[in-house]
């Protein structure tokens, strides 16, 4: 995921491909990872507290494990390109494609946490601490996202949407404590009782761990094929932008370049024939 | 197998390659606007 165009306003980007050997491997891992998870996940012993829907702890807990690596991936980005030294149009694409992948596995930890309630609290939503500030997390994303659609010069919407990743990935950690700071419905952070009196057995640990190693696999994969995606998209905007002012200039009947023959006068103003 | 379960995995798998189709869709779309000399 190289990107050879220097940084600056005005530079045509250069589309990166993704079918480099270590894409192709990264996404055969990615699979692998995700079909063991499943197959040991639905594999897992019923519980005596929660029956088979202990069984959801082999995707919940990673995919919201995944919505805050790729919004803290959004987070330093956004600020790497605020700083002047670090500056380069590269971080601000990193952020966008980041920050969209972060708002599925986001909203995927609220439906799995949501199927995961409504057998085992009897509602399929509840004003917690834990369930409130995710979905906080999410509308803020989605602001972040409708954010960057708001026309305007490139540089002008990256220093605007990284202020806004920055704000909304506060958020993150009040997500994360909020189950230390608040009474709350949702259970404690499962992995702060990775400890000897753990009321976690350990086959659940372990097939919790390698959720969360296919979904880190998965998100970054598709972080290649968006910030592919979102390479593409600002050059053909720049692309479009080029050929937009040729045809107006065409219309004006004025050249690309100035006619040094020319005589002295308003460019944009066709000379009588 | 309890159907929340089922449903939790399912949303989870259908939901991921979903996405993941949308997204390299997405890229090969682009890609074809680009001059040839210009696709990777």
């Amino acid at each position: 995921m190289t990107d050879q165009a220097p940084a600056g306003a005005g530079e045509r980007p250069v589309s990166p491909g993704t079918r480099s050997p270590a894409t192709l491997l990264l996404g055969a891992a990615a699979l692998l990872c995700m079909a063991i998870t499943v197959v040991a996940g639905l594999g897992l012993p019923a519980t005596e507290e929660q029956g088979p829907y202990a069984r959801l702890i082999a995707v919940h807990p990673p995919v919201a494990w995944a919505a805050y690596l790729a919004f803290a991936v959004t987070a330093v980005a956004s600020a790497s390109y605020l700083f002047r030294r670090t500056r380069s149009r590269a971080w601000d694409r990193v952020a966008a494609a980041s920050a969209e992948i972060g708002v599925v596995f986001c909203a995927l930890a609220l439906a799995t946490g949501s199927i995961w309630g409504r057998p085992t609290w009897g509602v399929w939503w509840t004003w917690d601490a834990r369930l409130t500030t995710t979905a906080l997390l999410l509308a803020l994303f989605l602001g972040y996202l409708a954010l960057r659609r708001v026309a305007g010069d490139v540089d002008t919407r990256a220093r605007r949407s990284a202020i806004a990743a920055l704000v909304a990935a506060a958020d993150v950690p009040i997500v994360h404590f909020s189950v230390d700071w608040w009474r709350t419905l949702h259970q404690g952070r499962s992995l702060a009782q990775l400890t000897p009196q753990s009321d976690l057995d350990g086959s659940y640990i372990t097939v919790m761990l390698v959720g969360f190693v296919a979904m880190t696999l998965t998100y970054g994969w598709l972080l290649v094929h968006r910030y592919r995606v979102e390479v593409l998209e600002e050059r053909l905007e720049v692309d479009g932008l080029d050929v937009a002012l040729e045809l107006r200039r065409a219309e004006a009947g004025v050249s690309a370049g100035p006619d040094p023959s020319a005589d002295a006068g308003d460019p944009l103003v066709p000379s009588p024939s | 197998m309890s159907g929340y379960v089922i449903a939790g995995y399912g949303v989870t798998v259908v939901t991921l390659a979903a996405y993941s189709l949308r997204v390299v869709r997405r890229g090969r779309a682009l890609t074809r606007s680009l001059p040839p000399e210009e696709r990777r």
